[in-house]
């Protein structure tokens, strides 16, 4: 057994191709890798294979997933001004490049498209996979470009940056700005403050320590003033909003410490703080920027998940003539323009009809997974896929009013809708500070009244002390650490309050099809009456399935490895059956009803009840029925361990489905899930979880279709699995990487384990700030003592959030 | 412990040469990717010929 050269996966036998580089010759799995490993060398970057840390996929395999880009339709003028920033002579634009797995990739694609004649500059990001190329227009298009990459094995989607990652990745490099002069000056502090501590032991002129204590003042400005920015601003806006978050008490903490230090510097007698402040404006930067990261992580991937080729559409250069047409994009469809539908293509806009006709799969617009036979005059609607026949349709709309575009509205409608989770910190955080200043105003009160003389420096110390350091990293690090170990077992947590959300959810709601079951039916069992044998008949109905391509005819060519006879005067009646001569005798196959109607009374023969469940197709010749053919659409096997998973926590499980009833009650009996919605529409799911929040639940739906966007939306926590299509992905709140639907019962775990990491800091931090209170309230803490008691809790608290990044349960 | 009047101000300025040059390698976005720097390294030896020459005729 040997590996294939390019993708190292093992060559199944029979499929071994063999190609010649350079006088030696190298086994490939498939033409697909023999050909980019041709093209890898003849550009002398065979330095790829020796230095990749990652396997790519067989070339050929991950061609059906990637997106794929009509590079004819990237020349037009309206995909140019959407996309491209051109000065005239040079042009400028991005992609999101697919299958990048290494960092060597990143140099292979660059090596490549930089050699090209034309390709001024090659810039692509690893974390983002976002490229970006400039290129002199008169020497290469954007087409060749995107050609040329994807010959290496690669997927390019033309990227629009959006207004959200934009403002993710401004926000991340402000915060690192603020974050390292923190961390510089404040440690110049901290040095000096070790010189001014151990004056406490051994003595220090009077000069030198008023000279430590200005140069600290002078060091502690641009901390305050540029890094800590943001902490005041925040608290400002709080301020003004009358609510009270955690940068209330912090930045109330912070200017209190900074006047009494300036005070006691100036008049050199008294506490200076410096060294704290410095330091909890270092750690709470740090805190933010972690929890920053992981968004900008999230966003990113989200980002590049979005991007989605733009549609595009074959438009017919002469009504007349079906077989000369152009690509366009299919923004550029107008009404009454004619467009031709290839099987297994996307419909570009609204329509209707004029030639042929043809299954359509409406499953994205209605959540129903069976067809609907469309013929000449019928409507078929954008954002549904044709399944058997090529048909010509008319534009009747263009394609930004389809109904595709209307699903889109509706989902931006139900977003607005989403509950928010408020924040357990913020909540505390308003009865925090409002506590505190009470506090320091009668201890205030209470020093000035007993006639002590330094009343001022006791009040001073408790709001100090009471700088909520710990309970400000309470909550950001445990969701951080959180979002992490997550990603680190593929599961994608789309922004951190879906931590909390997931933690709460008590209802979960699947979607059927593609999530619990496989998105193809298959053939489970024979049943043979007559002389034929199995496979002679098996031959039979693979020979005539292959002249459609219903759904029924594609499980049966697909799942039967036969050798095809040859058929003539074929007839193929649409959504009902086939007819053919094979060895000069006449055989049906299809539906009861189109048997019925061929053979009046074949079916009766063999006492069929009327009332069978799942799907059925017979196979009969002139004298009567020969075979029948049970499909099933199979439950995924993942289903099964998850179903078997999820009993351990209590949540409720339902599913929700645009399927009939009987498909839907079998799925639910074999999972055990009690509660069933079928035959609902996407208004009809939303419908669905409404009534279950306003009983009062937390709910969680699992979805994979565009038409399970909506209900994504709206739904406390949104799950797609990985094999969901992209919007769906990109509307989601927790997203499964790998193909196991199980994940969510990690997932699940993971988030009520943070919740309780969450309480606990929150405790610990509230019970420090109050020991810590009452200790200053009665004059016993020092400067030092609050610089240690701050770090100390600040450091237990962090501890205690990375024992989240170890956390295993069970068989996780 | 004169010295000290010559050191300390040497501190500041130390300081502020650091804070800016950390400023700048940010504004310069040499944070943005931080998995392909690693690599680089690695890979530099592998310029292409003609990318190379090309780059060099021009």
């Amino acid at each position: 057994m040997t590996d294939c050269y390019h993708c190292g996966s093992v060559i199944r036998s029979g499929r071994k191709v063999v190609r010649e580089i350079d006088g030696v010759s190298h086994p490939m799995c498939c033409e697909g890798c023999a050909t980019v490993a041709a093209i890898v060398h003849e550009s002398g970057l065979e330095a790829y294979y020796k230095k990749r840390t990652a396997l790519p996929p067989p070339v050929d395999e991950s061609n059906e997933t990637l997106p794929q880009t009509f590079s004819e339709i990237l020349d037009d003028e309206a995909i140019h001004q959407q996309y491209v920033d051109s000065d005239g002579e040079q042009s400028t634009t991005a992609f999101i490049v697919h299958n990048i797995h290494c960092p060597t990739c990143v140099w292979l694609i660059e090596s490549h498209l930089v050699s090209q004649p034309g390709v001024v500059d090659v810039k692509l990001n690893y974390r983002t996979q976002k490229l970006k190329v400039s290129w002199r227009s008169s020497e290469i298009s954007l087409s060749e470009i995107v050609s040329r990459t994807q010959s290496l094995g690669y997927g390019l989607v033309p990227y629009s940056s959006t207004a959200i990652s934009e403002i993710v990745n401004a926000q991340h490099q402000d915060l690192l700005k603020r974050m390292g002069v923190a961390g510089v000056f404040g440690m110049q502090i901290m040095v000096i403050a070790v010189a001014l501590y151990s004056s406490a032991w051994t003595s220090i002129q009077f000069e030198y320590e008023e000279l430590f204590r200005r140069l600290s003042l002078l060091f502690v400005l641009p901390v305050l003033f540029y890094s800590a920015t943001p902490i005041f601003a925040g608290a400002w806006r709080d301020l003004k909003q009358r609510t009270a978050t955690m940068d209330v008490p912090i930045a109330l903490g912070l200017i209190i410490a900074f006047f009494a230090s300036l005070t006691a510097t100036l008049t050199g007698s008294g506490e200076i703080y410096y060294d704290s402040i410095a330091m909890f404006v270092f750690i709470q930067l740090i805190a933010r920027f972690l929890e920053k990261g992981a968004y900008r992580r999230m966003t990113d991937r989200i980002t590049s998940l979005s991007a989605s080729t733009p549609n595009h559409a074959n438009r017919l250069v002469d009504p007349g003539q079906v077989h000369s047409t152009v690509v366009v994009p299919a923004l550029r469809l107008a009404v009454d323009d004619f467009v031709l539908i290839k099987p297994g293509e996307a419909i570009p806009a609204d329509g209707e009809i004029v030639s042929g006709s043809t299954d359509v799969d409406e499953a994205l617009l209605t959540g129903e997974s069976n067809v609907v036979h469309r013929t000449i005059g019928d409507s078929v609607f954008g954002g549904s896929i044709n399944v058997s026949n090529a048909v010509v349709v008319r534009v009747t709309r263009p394609s930004a009013e389809s109904a595709l575009a209307s699903i889109v509205k509706l989902l931006e409608d139900s977003m607005s809708e989403k509950p928010s989770n408020t924040r357990l910190t913020d909540q505390i955080a308003g009865y925090f500070s409002v506590t505190v200043v009470m506090i320091a105003l009668c201890i205030g009160v209470f020093w000035y009244w007993s006639g002590n003389t330094n009343w001022l420096s006791y009040p001073i110390a408790v709001l100090v002390v009471a700088c909520p350091c710990a309970l400000a990293l309470a909550v950001p690090t445990a969701l951080t650490a959180a979002v992490n170990s997550a990603a680190k077992r593929n599961i994608l947590i789309a922004h951190p309050d879906a931590v909390q959300a997931l933690a709460k959810v008590n209802t979960f709601l699947f979607d059927k099809t593609g999530t619990l079951t496989q998105s193809q039916a298959h053939l489970t069992r024979t049943e043979i009456f007559g002389q034929l044998s199995q496979s002679e008949a098996h031959d039979l109905a693979a020979s005539l399935s292959s002249f459609s391509d219903h759904p029924i005819c594609r499980a049966l060519t697909d799942s039967l490895e036969s050798d095809e006879s040859e058929v003539t005067e074929v007839e193929v009646e649409h959504g009902g059956g086939i007819a053919g001569y094979v060895n000069e005798k006449r055989y049906y196959l299809g539906s009861r009803s189109y048997i019925d109607s061929k053979l009046p009374g074949a079916i009766d023969k063999i006492s069929e009840p009327m009332d069978q469940v799942g799907l059925i197709a017979y196979l009969s010749d002139d004298t009567g029925v020969v075979a029948k053919f049970h499909f099933d659409n199979p439950l995924r096997d993942d289903a099964f361990r998850l179903i078997g998973r999820i009993k351990d926590f209590p949540a409720r499980l339902a599913l929700v489905t645009g399927d009939r009833q009987s498909e839907a009650e079998r799925v639910a009996e074999e999972l055990n899930i009690a509660e069933v919605h079928w035959g609902c529409s996407p208004k009809g799911k939303l419908g669905i979880i409404r009534s279950h929040q306003k009983l009062g639940e937390s709910v969680a739906m699992v979805g994979d279709g565009i038409n399970d966007t909506p209900t994504l939306a709206i739904a406390n926590v949104s799950i797609a699995p990985a094999r969901a299509q992209h919007i769906a992905k990109a509307n989601a709140d927790v997203l499964l990487l790998d193909d196991r639907l199980d994940l969510l019962v990690t997932a699940r775990n993971l988030a009520e384990f943070t919740v309780k990491v969450m309480r606990n800091n929150t405790v610990w931090a509230i019970a420090y700030n109050l020991i810590g209170i009452s200790l200053a309230a009665a004059g016993f803490v020092p400067p030092l003592a609050a610089a240690i008691g701050m770090s100390v809790s600040s450091i237990l608290v962090v501890g205690n959030s990375l024992r989240i990044t170890a956390y295993e349960h069970g068989n996780t | 412990m004169e010295i000290l009047y010559l050191l300390l101000p040497l501190t500041i300025i130390v300081s502020i040469v650091i804070a800016a040059f950390f400023l700048w390698s940010v504004k310069s976005g040499q944070y943005e990717d931080l998995d392909r720097e690693p690599m680089r390294v690695l890979m530099d030896d592998d310029q292409v010929e003609s990318a190379v020459s090309r780059k060099v005729d021009s």
